[in-house]
């Protein structure tokens, strides 16, 4: 900074000079100051003009075109878009999938038995035995049409959910109404009787499979006229197959079965456990072939001729269409241990 | 000059620039009379046609810059008259005019220091009501100092008028020319050297009454 005594002073003469010199009063022109401020109104009206439109539409559009407003919503667009590219796309089963946590199981695993087991149960109270069988009904109807769409199996997925989630709900209140029997440990799997309680986490396990086994992998025997699928099988493939499940539950008179004794006609509760069996099962080439004994044999027959051998072992099940390639599905051995009693009471 | 109630330049700056057209009015009106003789006197008399012409571009720049403008380290004139100082220097490269910004690059020793009898032969310069005799000179003194500065080089020309003309403090002025405070004194003192022995050698003093 200058202090006074640093400012030279100012020439008394010179300036005065300046003053009266000719130009001393020259000053702008009245058009000149005109336009210049003509020019400075305009362009202040011109900014403003933008922040006062007060129409909705543009507030939103200008609001929009904010860049970080533009980048998110871009954002956004690009998400949904993927997402609606992804909806209808079958989950790669070839990715390794994560196990749940311990909570969830535990959470998981008492209801878990009711939604499979009380469907097969013939003691199942009416109630459940009932809202199984809307379930399975629904399954079967959404499944039902060949030419199904996208739409179709979508819908079928979320019917499945439904059904699953109704299925546990009751099994939850039925679980409540005793509430003398704890929930099971975790991650502890029992051993396995036939008997309920001690197959819950087996169930747990059960459940854990179904999302990818509702493909309906176990409808390569039941398949019309599809050939066994190649072990890679495409997605599309896997969803031709789960449309051709439903052939035992919507013409169920068509269908007789064998086990042991003679061929017998189709019933719910056999149609019931195919669908649960359907759930939890996920097939795959068989690279083995059944054991001769210690296994429950189940033929199913459409129309009068052999169309399926189902056989469930202590920890994995076969199923051999009629001149078809057998296929087969590891089990955990409680799991197999409730699928087999579940069956023989299905099967008097 | 603006009374102590008036709002200050930069308050009507910042007004200008959140959209308030009447703030520039003010700064105009303000500032117009003084910028127009600042542009005109800096250009000569051979470019006086161009006056308008750099008058208007110098406010469409306070125009166009109003919402960059701060008001950190100088105030709204300095930077209006470093405005036009910049558009005078390209106006004057157009036409086709060596502008050498280095004011000392011709001017070998110290300036000339005037002593106090070098005007003793002219008339007190705040008189009130001169009369027609002193008016005479002194407006024969305003044409012959115009036509002295027209010798002085376009930086030491712009630092005369800066502080003699327009009232610019003298560290004012080195912010409006972009130098030193050391730079601009000297050049204020060589100029201020050169324009009196103009005007000593070619102003014949008052013979009369008047005289200091």
């Amino acid at each position: 900074m200058t202090t006074p005594h640093d400012e030279p002073p100012r020439d008394a003469w010179l300036r005065e000079a300046l003053r009266h010199a000719p130009d001393a009063d020259a000053a702008p022109s009245a058009e000149l100051s005109a336009a210049i401020l003509r020019q400075a109104r305009d362009a202040v009206k011109v900014a403003a003009r933008p922040a006062a439109s007060s129409h909705p539409l543009l507030q939103l559009w200008s609001w929009l075109a904010r860049p970080p407003v533009a980048a998110g919503f871009a954002t956004v667009m690009v998400a949904t878009l993927v997402g609606v590219m992804w909806w209808d796309k079958p989950l790669d089963e070839t990715l390794p999938r994560s196990e749940p946590p311990a909570a969830t199981v535990a959470q998981s695993s008492a209801p878990a038995p009711a939604s499979i087991a009380t469907p097969l149960a013939e003691a199942a109270p009416p109630r459940a035995q009932e809202e199984a069988a809307k379930a399975a009904a629904r399954a079967a109807k959404e499944a039902a049409p060949a030419t199904t769409a996208r739409r179709d199996d979508a819908r079928e997925r979320a019917s499945t959910e439904r059904s699953r989630s109704k299925a546990s709900d009751e099994s939850r209140t039925r679980s409540a109404a005793p509430a003398a029997t704890p929930p099971p440990p975790a991650a502890s799997p029992a051993p396995a009787p036939a008997n309920e309680s001690p197959a819950k986490p087996a169930i747990a396990d059960a459940r854990d499979d179904a999302a990818a086994v509702q493909r309906g992998a176990a409808a390569q025997g039941f398949a019309k006229s599809a050939p066994a699928p190649a072990p890679a099988a495409a997605p599309a493939q896997r969803r031709q197959e789960a449309a051709t499940l439903t052939p035992v539950i919507d013409q169920p008179e068509r269908w007789t079965w064998q086990r042991g004794g003679a061929e017998k006609a189709m019933t719910p509760g056999l149609q019931r456990w195919l669908v649960q069996l359907d759930r939890v099962v996920r097939w795959q080439p068989a690279d083995t072939a059944p054991p001769a004994d210690g296994v429950v044999v189940l033929r199913l027959w459409r129309d009068g001729a052999l169309h399926a051998t189902l056989q469930l072992g202590s920890d994995t099940a076969w199923l051999t269409p009629a001149g078809g390639a057998p296929v087969m599905a590891p089990l955990s051995p409680a799991t197999a241990a409730v699928l087999q009693a579940a069956l023989i009471a299905a099967t008097p | 000059m603006p009374t102590p109630d008036a709002p200050t330049d930069d308050a009507l700056m910042a007004a200008y620039a959140g959209g308030s057209a009447a703030a520039f009015e003010q700064l105009y009106a303000r500032h117009q009379a003084g910028l127009y003789r600042f542009v005109r006197r800096l250009l000569g008399p051979a470019l006086n046609a161009q006056t308008d012409e750099v008058f208007q571009d110098t406010w469409l720049r306070v125009v166009q810059a109003r919402a960059r403008w701060q008001p950190q380290g100088a105030s709204f004139r300095t930077w209006l008259y470093t405005l036009a100082h910049h558009r005078v220097i390209d106006m004057l490269r157009r036409s086709g005019r060596e502008v050498s910004l280095d004011a000392q690059a011709d001017d070998g020793d110290a300036p000339w220091e005037p002593d106090a009898t070098a005007w003793q032969g002219w008339p007190a310069p705040a008189s009130a009501a001169p009369h027609s005799e002193e008016l005479a000179f002194w407006r024969r003194a305003g044409e012959q100092l115009l036509a002295c500065l027209e010798q002085l080089p376009l930086p030491q020309r712009s630092a005369f008028l800066l502080h003699h003309d327009d009232g610019l403090a003298l560290d004012e002025v080195a912010h409006a020319l972009e130098v030193g405070f050391e730079t601009a004194k000297t050049r204020l003192r060589y100029a201020m050297s050169k324009l009196r022995t103009c005007m000593g050698a070619h102003l014949a003093p008052l013979t009369g009454g008047g005289t200091r």
